[in-house]
């Protein structure tokens, strides 16, 4: 070998030793951050509690006189899965239970009467809303739609079903999407409540558009996430970034707080266009009943911003919302202040429902208790019993 | 002390077995990661090669018009989607010499203000046949009828594009509702349906949803659910590698290539295929009374409908033959319903090409620019009775 090869054979036998060294400590490296994330993640599950949980727990306060409320907790958190629902998004997944029970079409039980002529259609009462009217927080029997079968039960002898077509997070757009489905499928109520407020605004806010569903971005990020590798990549690596044990352990130590205000521009603006989203879709829902010849009922519901007598337990609810306040308020004193919405005999604001009480009443910002519910239901019933009886007279 | 030299031993021969089948497994890695880069320069090259020889095929199949090339490199760029709450997809905006796209993802429609009068709004409804699939932007079905309304007519119109790739009649209402939602109503919409509606419910085993539904649900909560997003990106990193698309191709090449076609051909689907187009009907004519808006609704022609076809039709149409009978069966039941032919809005134009022996359609569904002529042609003698019964009541 001449002395220019044996020097070309060193320089390469020296390159390849300096590659075979830098592999070697990639291995090193990884094997370490393995060892270490394995007992950041040990000491994460012993300390980390996820916020779905925070919530439950910090919510036994309220329910600490009832005995069922640790079992609808487990119920509830169990039933929090939901799958995807043509052109409404989600619907949750059949579930078993003692308190919640969820149909195989992703609909909540409801305390209905035994139908007394099975031969004859019942008359069928939709109610949609978002998921305080699901019942977030109450036992199947004592959700609103549940309380309002009760009362007509009472106070009427005809054969009835109410249906709770209430879901987690809906806003008044897929209400309205949800109702379509249900006329599409041949299903047609006789009457057909409508229960919102909260998510609209929220929503609204959320998203700085009107109308789009909780966490609209979300379903962007979702959009054919399939089909396109650098997409996934990156989110497999954002999710398995937050997941583990160094990352949750960093933060619980950092206890960083979420910024949840997104700083929409033009607010005023956003107000009128969520009040106008809102008009326009209750106005097609009348219009589709006039078409199906159902009666419609919309409610505007309450929310803890609405109460003046706050416990120290809902005083804390309030404070954890309280960026969402100044928005929430605008929109709802915009709807209390047009004439031409509350001037419809279908339409009830009942955002000042517990303005003076003073009962704890309110679970989080929005969810109310089975004693709340049943001061909605009242109201509800009021309406519908109305409309049975102008039925009826008809009739005769 | 020999124990201890026995244990430092062992653990030095441990390290020295797992440095080497740790470098054994980078040499391993560099040869599948230069393999796979070879493999995918290959199939990058194949692809742009097969590319270019399906455009000239197409070319060729449609008389060499001299524009063909343009929009087929434009339409392939303009392909691209993004979500859209509620009805799912709106392509990105594009702009080229052919095929333009707004920022809403409304495709570019021929209009001329005539001036006199604030424009009459006319909403054309549709899937990729009304967007325009095949045709240059002045040539799709809203671009020819806005100009027989301007050639024919005193009206001053402004027609809007609202067809979408796939789009079935319940994407069309929710998106006639968001514009409503919006403030932008209409003075006419024109809902161009059919083939879509057929095809999503025999893909999917059920009515109502959209093209490849399935995919929605795939992807549903995906970017929060780490074990699925964890599979997912695995398959597509096999799937879109080099070697992969390389063995694909190859397999392909001397084995073909098979197609699952799904089986649901039972009568209870055409006719909820059909009940939910009605009740789609329904609402967007009660949208029009409360809105005021006129409403007219085609139900559209498709190759199975054509008695005399040309080689090109035969040959371009014959994927899809699997689907002839659920048209056949669901355009027949179109065809027997009374509630469908009792209504003046309503059209069923499926057979308007039934003795036409020249070339109309570029594929099963879609026509070419002669073709949406006739459409358009069909649409105007409609519309203009309208836009002269509503001038006459002025």
């Amino acid at each position: 070998m001449t002395k220019p090869e044996e020097n070309k054979t060193k320089t390469s036998n020296l390159i390849i030793e300096k590659i075979k060294s830098i592999w070697v400590i990639i291995g090193i490296t990884i094997f370490l951050i393995i060892i270490i994330e394995g007992i950041a993640s040990l000491i994460a599950n012993f300390v980390f509690v996820d916020p779905v949980t925070r919530k439950y727990n910090e919510q036994e306060e309220i329910f600490k006189n009832s005995d069922y409320y640790k079992n609808l907790k487990k119920e509830e958190m169990a039933s929090l899965k939901v799958r995807w629902d043509p052109y409404d998004y989600w619907k949750r997944v059949p579930f078993k239970g003692k308190y919640v029970n969820i149909s195989f079409e992703g609909i909540r039980k409801t305390w209905n009467p035994v139908i007394k002529n099975t031969k004859a259609r019942p008359l069928t009462i939709f109610i949609f809303g978002g998921s305080t009217m699901w019942g977030t927080g109450s036992r199947d029997d004592y959700t609103i739609p549940s309380d309002v079968a009760k009362i007509l039960s009472e106070n009427t002898n005809i054969d009835f079903q109410v249906i709770n077509l209430g879901e987690y997070g809906y806003v008044s757009a897929q209400e309205l999407i949800s109702l379509i489905r249900e006329l599409q499928k041949g299903i047609v109520p006789d009457i057909v409540v409508f229960y919102d407020g909260i998510n609209d605004t929220y929503t609204a806010y959320q998203n700085c558009t009107a109308g789009l569903s909780h966490n609209e971005f979300n379903r962007v990020k979702d959009f054919n996430l399939h089909q396109d590798k650098n997409r996934l990549a990156e989110n497999y690596l954002n999710v398995a970034i937050k997941t583990s044990g160094i990352y949750r352990v960093m933060s619980t130590l950092k206890k960083t707080e979420q910024i949840k205000d997104p700083a929409c521009e033009n607010v005023d603006m956003l107000v009128d266009s969520t009040i106008y989203n809102y008009l326009t879709n209750i106005g097609l829902v009348e219009h589709i009943g006039k078409l199906y010849g159902f009666k419609t009922l919309f409610y505007w519901q309450p929310s803890i911003f609405c109460k003046k007598e706050l416990s120290k337990y809902e005083q804390k609810q309030l404070a954890k919302e309280k960026y969402l306040q100044d928005f929430h308020d605008k929109v709802y004193n915009k709807i209390k202040s047009l004439a031409m919405l509350n001037s419809k005999a279908n339409f009830t604001n009942l955002s000042d429902i517990f303005y003076n009480s003073k009962e704890e009443l309110f679970i989080d910002y929005s969810h109310i208790t089975e004693n709340g519910n049943k001061a909605i239901a009242e109201k509800i019933a009021e309406d519908v019993l109305k409309i049975i009886k102008e039925k009826d007279n008809k009739g005769k | 002390m020999s124990s201890e030299i026995k244990s430092e031993n062992f653990l030095s021969k441990l390290i020295a077995v797992l440095r080497y089948i740790w470098i054994i497994i980078g040499i391993t890695l560099l040869i599948f990661l230069i393999l796979d880069f070879i493999s995918g320069l290959l199939m990058n090259k194949i692809d742009s090669v097969n590319l270019q020889a399906k455009c000239d095929e197409e070319a060729k199949a449609f008389n060499k018009p001299e524009w063909y090339e343009n929009y087929f490199f434009e339409n392939e760029k303009a392909m691209k989607i993004r979500w859209s709450p509620y009805i799912y997809w709106r392509r990105e905006s594009f702009e080229g010499k052919n095929i333009n796209i707004n920022q809403k993802g409304l495709r570019q429609t021929w209009n001329k203000d005539k001036g006199d009068s604030a424009p009459k709004k006319i909403f054309v409804f549709g899937g990729s046949t009304t967007w325009g699939t095949g045709v240059r932007d002045n040539y799709t079905i809203p671009s020819q009828l806005s100009r027989f309304i301007y050639d024919k007519t005193k009206y001053n119109v402004e027609v809007t594009n609202f067809g979408e790739l796939g789009f079935v009649s319940t994407q069309e209402l929710i998106a006639l509702i968001k514009e409503l939602q919006l403030g932008n109503v209409p003075d006419i919409v024109i809902f161009y349906d059919g083939n879509n509606d057929v095809y999503a419910s025999y893909q999917n085993g059920v009515p109502g949803v959209s093209h490849n539904e399935f995919n929605r649900i795939k992807n549903f909560n995906l970017e929060n659910d780490k074990s699925a997003l964890y599979k997912a990106a695995i398959a597509k990193a096999v799937e879109s590698s080099g070697i992969y698309r390389l063995i694909y191709y190859l397999r392909g090449k001397f084995f073909g290539v098979h197609i699952d076609i799904p089986d649901y051909t039972s009568d209870r689907l055409i006719d909820y295929t059909l009940r939910f187009y009605i009740v789609n009907i329904m609402i967007i004519e009660n949208l029009g009374k409360l809105f005021s808006f006129k409403t007219l609704f085609y139900w559209q022609p498709n190759v199975f409908f054509k008695e005399q076809l040309t080689d090109v039709e035969k040959n371009r149409s014959a994927p899809e033959l699997y689907l002839k009978d659920f048209y056949k069966n669901t355009y027949k039941q179109v065809t027997l319903s009374s509630y469908l032919n009792n209504k003046s809005n309503f059209h069923n134009i499926s057979e308007i090409f039934m003795d036409d022996k020249d070339t109309i359609f570029i594929d099963y569904c879609h026509l070419n620019e002669e073709g949406n002529k006739v459409i358009a042609e069909r649409m105007f003698n409609d519309l203009k009775s309208i836009l002269d019964s509503e001038n006459d009541i002025k």
